[in-house]
This record gives C-alpha cells, sequence and structure tokens, in this order.
C-alpha cells in the first residue's frame, strides 16, 4: 500500500515538473522573436555561454570534489584553437569549435595527472598557475595568437551555407550547446561514472576501497569538464568575432567558480540558476554606477553566509527507478 | 580449503614494528576473528591485507594468488571486501546509491554508454537496483532507499557499510570492530547477522573488541598484542589461555 502511494507520488512530482520544463522550453524558444533588444539577447547568450562554463566546472569541482581555478584556461584554449584554426585555415564553426573542444580535453587531461599527487589548497594552486600559464602564453607567442593585439575578424558560423551570424542564429546555436551541456553532464552524473566522481568527493579512501579507480576517474573528470569549457570557448570566439588574452584572465576562472558555488556545489539547476544571476546582475545593478560592483561583492557575501550550500543546495542525484524495479518492490511487499 | 593464508606478515613504521610477523589461515565459509587491546596492531594487519600499506615483509595468498603490496582498488576486484572502524559511508549519497557505488567493480558502464543511454546501460542500471534492494531487505534498510547516509541512525549506518562491501559479492569480507558504539540489542542484531552471512556462503575476517560477540560467533580466534600473535584457537581455547588473560589483564591475573 505504501510503496504503491509512494509511486503515485513519484509520478505525480515527476509529470509536473514536466509540464514546467516543456513550458520553459516553449518559452524560451520564443524568446528571439520577442522583439528584444539586442542588449538583452546578448545578456542571454552571454548566461549561455556561462552555463556551459559553469556546469563543466561543477562536474570538478562539485560533483567529484577537486577544486579548479584554472577553468578559464580550457576556455581560452578552446577559442583561440577556434579563432586560428578558421582565420587561418578557413574552417567552419562546426570543425574548429570541435578541434577546440578536443584540444582544451587534451589539456585537461595533462592537467588531470597532477591530481594524482596532489589535493585541495595544493591542487587548487596548480589549476591557478596553469590558468596565468595559458594567458601568458596567449599574451607572448606573436607567431600563434598576435599576442595583446589579439585576433580579430573570427567568421561567424555559417551551416549548409545558411549564415547563423544574426542574433536569432546565435540564439539557437547557443541554445543548443547548452541544451546538450546540460543532458550530457546529467547524464553522466546519473551514471556510473557520475557515482564514481561523487564517491570520490565524499570519502576518496572508501571509494578506493569499492575498486573506483580514483586516479582514473579524476583525470576524467577534468577531461570531460576541458572539453565543454572549450566548446564554450569556440563559441564565444565565433560570437564577439575578437579575443584577446584579456578575456580569459584568473578572474574570469573566478567568475565561473562564483557561479557553480552560488548556485550550488553539485547541483545543475543551481549552475543554470547561478549563471544567469552573475551574468545579468551586473547590469541590473548599473543604476548604482560606481557602487555596481560593491553591491555585487556585498551580495555574494551575504549569500555565502545565509546559504552556504548554495541557492540549489548541494548535489542531490537520486537513482531513478523505472517501473520494472519498483513493481518489484511492491510485489515483494505483497507476499 | 584455505582461501587466505598470511605468512610472516610484518609492518615497520620506522623503528615501530606494528605487525610483528604475524601467521594468519583463514578457510572458506569460516568467521575468524582477530582480538587484542587497543594498538596491537589490528587494524595496521586490516591494512596490508586490503593494499592501503604495503608490508615491510611477509606473503598474503588470497585464493591462491599472492597479493601483497595490491593496490585498494584491485582487492575488492579480487573478492575481498571491507568495512571500517570509524565508518566511511558516502554521507550525501543514498543509501542506494551507496550500495550501487558498492558494485563498481562488477559493473562496467562507461562514459559513452552512460551518455548515450544504452539499452546495455539500463539494463545494468537496473539490476544493480534490484540487486541492492534485495540486499538492503536484509538488514530491513529497503524501506529508506533514498535516505541520505548521513541521515541513518548510527547502528543503520554500520549495517549499510557492511552491505555496500556485500554489494560487491566479495569471496571474504573483512569487517573492522562492526559493533563498535552499538548498544547491547544492535550488537545481539549484529551477530544474528554475521551468522546469516556465514550461512549465505560468505567467510568473515572479522575484528572486534565486544568479547561476547567474538566468543559467540567465531570458529577460530587470532589474538595480538604488541604486534605480535599471542595464541590462536577456538573461543574455548582463546578464553582459557594464560597469555591472552595475561596480555588483557596484566600478570596475576
Amino acid at each position: 500500500m505504501k510503496t504503491a502511494l509512494d509511486n503515485l507520488k513519484g509520478k505525480s512530482t515527476k509529470n509536473s515538473l514536466k509540464i514546467i520544463i516543456i513550458i520553459a522550453i516553449a518559452l524560451s524558444l520564443l524568446v528571439p522573436f520577442l522583439n528584444l533588444s539586442s542588449f538583452v539577447i546578448r545578456m542571454i547568450i552571454m548566461v549561455g555561454i556561462y552555463i556551459i562554463l559553469g556546469l563543466s566546472l561543477n562536474l570538478v569541482t562539485g560533483f567529484a570534489g577537486q577544486l579548479s581555478l584554472g577553468h578559464a584556461a580550457f576556455y581560452a584554449i578552446g577559442a583561440y584553437t577556434s579563432a586560428i584554426l578558421s582565420t587561418r585555415f578557413e574552417m567552419s564553426f562546426f570543425i574548429t569549435a570541435l578541434m577546440g573542444a578536443l584540444l582544451a580535453a587534451f589539456f585537461g587531461f595533462l592537467l588531470g595527472l597532477p591530481t594524482l599527487k596532489l589535493e585541495g589548497a595544493y591542487l587548487a594552486i596548480v589549476t591557478l598557475g596553469f590558468c596565468e600559464i595559458v594567458r601568458i602564453v596567449a599574451l607572448n607567442w606573436m607567431g600563434l595568437t598576435r599576442g595583446p593585439m589579439g585576433i580579430p575578424g573570427i567568421p561567424a558560423p555559417s551551416i549548409f551555407g545558411i549564415d547563423l551570424g544574426t542574433e536569432v542564429g546565435y540564439y539557437f546555436l547557443i541554445y543548443i550547446l547548452a541544451a546538450a551541456t546540460i543532458i550530457t553532464i546529467y547524464r553522466i552524473v546519473n551514471s556510473r561514472v557520475g557515482r564514481a566522481f561523487i564517491a570520490i568527493r565524499e570519502d576518496e579512501l572508501a571509494a578506493q576501497s569499492m575498486g573506483i579507480n580514483t586516479t582514473m576517474y579524476k583525470v576524467l573528470a577534468f577531461t570531460i569538464a576541458a572539453f565543454f569549457a572549450g566548446l564554450a570557448g569556440s563559441f564565444y570566439a565565433h560570437y564577439v568575432t575578437y579575443i584577446d588574452p584579456q578575456s580569459f584572465t584568473f578572474d574570469e576562472s573566478i567568475q565561473i567558480l562564483s557561479i557553480v558555488i552560488l548556485g550550488g556545489m553539485g547541483s545543475i539547476p543551481g549552475t543554470i540558476i547561478g549563471a544567469l544571476i552573475l551574468v545579468t546582475a551586473p547590469e541590473f545593478l548599473r543604476s548604482l554606477q560606481d557602487y555596481r560592483m560593491v553591491m555585487y561583492g556585498a551580495v555574494l557575501i551575504i549569500m555565502m553566509l545565509t546559504r552556504p550550500q548554495g541557492i540549489m543546495g548541494a548535489s542531490k542525484t537520486k537513482i531513478k527507478r523505472n517501473k520494472l524495479a519498483s513493481s518489484k518492490i511492491s510485489n515483494k511487499g505483497g507476499e | 580449503m584455505s582461501l587466505l593464508q598470511v605468512n610472516n606478515l610484518t609492518k615497520r613504521f620506522g623503528g615501530l614494528v606494528a605487525v610483528d610477523s604475524v601467521d594468519l589461515v583463514v578457510n572458506k565459509s569460516e568467521i575468524v576473528s582477530i582480538i587484542g587491546p587497543n594498538g596491537a596492531g589490528k587494524t595496521t594487519f586490516f591494512n596490508m591485507l586490503t593494499g592501503i600499506y604495503e608490508p615491510t615483509t611477509g606473503s598474503i595468498k588470497f585464493d591462491g594468488k599472492n597479493i601483497e603490496g595490491i593496490s585498494p582498488e584491485k582487492v575488492i576486484d579480487i573478492g575481498m571486501a571491507r568495512t571500517f572502524q570509524n565508518i566511511r559511508l558516502f554521507s550525501n549519497m543514498t543509501v542506494l546509491e551507496n550500495v550501487i557505488v558498492g558494485m563498481h567493480t562488477r559493473t562496467s558502464n562507461g562514459l559513452l554508454h552512460s551518455i548515450l543511454r544504452t539499452k546495455k546501460f539500463k539494463h545494468e542500471e537496473d539490476g544493480c537496483i534490484d540487486k541492492a534492494i534485495e540486499l538492503l531487505s536484509t538488514v530491513n534498510l529497503d524501506s529508506k532507499l533514498d535516505e541520505y547516509a548521513k541521515n541513518l541512525a548510527y547502528g543503520e549506518q554500520r549495517r549499510l557499510e557492511i552491505v555496500r562491501a556485500l554489494a560487491s559479492d566479495p569471496k571474504l569480507i573483512l569487517l573492522d570492530e562492526p559493533a563498535a558504539g552499538m548498544n547491547p540489542q544492535e550488537t545481539h542484531e549484529l551477530m544474528e547477522y554475521i551468522r546469516k552471512l556465514k550461512q549465505m556462503g560468505f567467510t568473515v575476517l572479522l575484528i572486534e573488541h565486544d568479547m561476547k560477540l567474538v566468543m559467540n560467533i567465531s570458529d577460530r580466534i587470532y589474538v595480538l598484542d604488541h604486534g605480535a600473535k599471542i595464541a590462536e584457537g577456538t573461543p574455548t581455547e582463546i578464553q582459557n589461555n594464560k597469555s591472552v588473560i595475561e596480555a588483557y589483564l596484566g600478570k596475576g591475573a
């Protein structure tokens, strides 16, 4: 009886959640046709980019528990790879984005290796150092990156001859990329691989005793996260059409980390909300003029004091039990 | 037939000999206990068996293979699962998830299957869930599947940790002070449960301070003191062993 009731309860919450998601999707598809100012559209597109960045960092920091202060480095690698390939070799966005993401993933793999030995603050310092190295290389390797002059004239993406370099085009492109990231990260987190990440965060020794190769999984987390950050970087380069090392400083890493912490470590909806708030807040606070960043900082401090677990709270994964499994329990209850 | 055979196992930390040339045998379907005063080297001994420490000298033969110096994540693979003296559950994971993590080495869904949600993925997940629920029902935790491990009562956490170890289908299960902090009623239930494990065909190696528990369920007992083995035998033999009494109560007792 109780299990039957539980099943029913589970179903109704699941259904209402589904309805909310469908409405949200329907509304968001209308956004580019609402005659919004290009300023607002631009902000929404930036939110999309930061959703990808935040989610990918959350995989490493929120789910696998490895503090990284160097996420902007992968963002930069994706952006530069894409910019260089498209301006010099005239490759299409879809190829350069894939290459950018893969190269970032490769560097994520390399950066993941020191995590074999380092933990906590020590790892954070290594990632911070890596972020600086990437920025300084971008600043000084004139032949490849044009240094402080940056790379201008990055072409807009197009597909089958259709130019996506319009507001609507960019909007739907980032929409698809962000949605793909959300789905992929969600599926990873709710799987054997994701459970291994979370187990490492919760208790590394116990995770090891369960047969989880903690080294391999930590490197994997870094690699996946870097892949998506690289993807976000590629889109960014093709969107703003000009990049320079100034866009990928340590501040950028902190901005991404703030999104993760504000939204909730290990929470996917939290990261989405965090990105929405942190990207749009500075604009909403613009009327405060000089006090804008002070307010921004104050909001963060108050938030952390009153709700340290973030807006959506810490990770909540729950294994979905399908009909088969639940019917087996209720059968057992009946016996 | 001996499942675990330990010869001459020694662990030195600098000048301190934590475990001193200990021999030990565990046969299939036996319950074997290791007892000894605090600091006798019991947990260090466990940590060598499970690959957390590398032995200084000596050999460990499990299921016919030498495994000394093996890495901790391989130990469970070859069929040896453990619990910890101070409970080490995954606190922010649910009861069900904790048990399913215990099945890690017996499952194989990788990144691709997880992202694509393939048939194999679903099949394996369903199998894990069914098996986990079945295991949890043996310790009356199947009503708390979605509860976070940190929210369980102390005794429940202990039981969950044992079930998590069982989830890997171990040939040998190592329990490190499972009754620590339990009240008499809980200890009694635990005793029944360990007996049940034996009937289910598991082999158990136990570290425990609760003498009532140890004497009641052990087939054989090893006694360590200051790192060295001072006695071995059946519970009755141990209870009457002079050096054991001395180690616990001092000379002249």
